[in-house]
């Protein structure tokens, strides 16, 4: 089975944050079933299990399907580290700043066409009127309204003329 | 006489779409704008990111 990063983590530091708190819960999660065992008690349950991201939720839930065990937690925390390790980085320049919806489906959108693991860092200049500029190490796409205007700019007295 | 005239015109267009387009930006909106110019270029991004 791929390993399908949530859309929810975009960013490197998504994945950062969301890394250790799957390692906290895995920690947790041997601690408290090894007390269970201990105990041999009947309905024995485990106790005070951390608060998770919803990122770090949608992964577990994915992982887990219903079963959470100490495999599939390993597997998913080296599935992570991999991630980190391999991740590819794209940087989107929006005019505003992101919002989660928009935010998820520009990542849903790169995960499906350019790769699964792929990384998304949001920033924001409103100098950039609308649009985008995404860049990839050195490369850069502009495709923002300040540029659309300026490439266009000889344009408008033309345009004015058959008003 | 009319080049000045056009240069002068597109200046100030220019300025007044720059001024006015900066306030109040609804990302939600240009979100189609923004899937459209990534699936006109999907191929030679993952070109670039395969590289």
């Amino acid at each position: 089975m791929t390993f399908r990063l949530p859309d929810t983590i975009a960013s490197s530091q998504d994945l950062t944050a969301v890394t250790a708190e799957i390692k906290e819960y895995a920690t947790w999660y041997m601690h408290e079933s090894i007390k269970v065992r201990v105990v041999k008690k009947k309905n024995a349950t485990l106790k005070n299990e951390p608060v998770l991201s919803k990122g770090a939720a949608d992964l577990l839930r994915e992982v887990s399907k219903g079963s959470l065990n100490r495999q599939s937690l390993d597997q998913l925390t080296r599935n992570l580290e991999d991630a980190t390790k391999n991740a590819t980085t794209l940087t989107f320049t929006l005019a505003a700043p992101v919002t989660s919806s928009v935010k998820e489906t520009l990542v849903a959108w790169c995960r499906k066409n350019i790769g699964d693991t792929i990384l998304i860092t949001f920033q924001h200049n409103s100098t950039i009127l609308g649009g985008a500029v995404i860049r990839y190490k050195s490369r850069v796409f502009d495709w923002s309204f300040r540029r659309a205007i300026s490439d266009n700019a000889t344009k408008f007295p033309e345009v004015l003329r058959r008003v | 006489m009319v080049a000045q005239i056009d240069t002068k015109l597109t200046d100030a267009v220019t300025s007044f779409l720059n001024e006015t387009l900066q306030h109040n930006v609804d990302l939600g909106s240009q979100t189609d704008y923004i899937i459209g110019m990534l699936e006109e270029h999907k191929d030679t991004i993952a070109k670039e990111i395969r590289q």
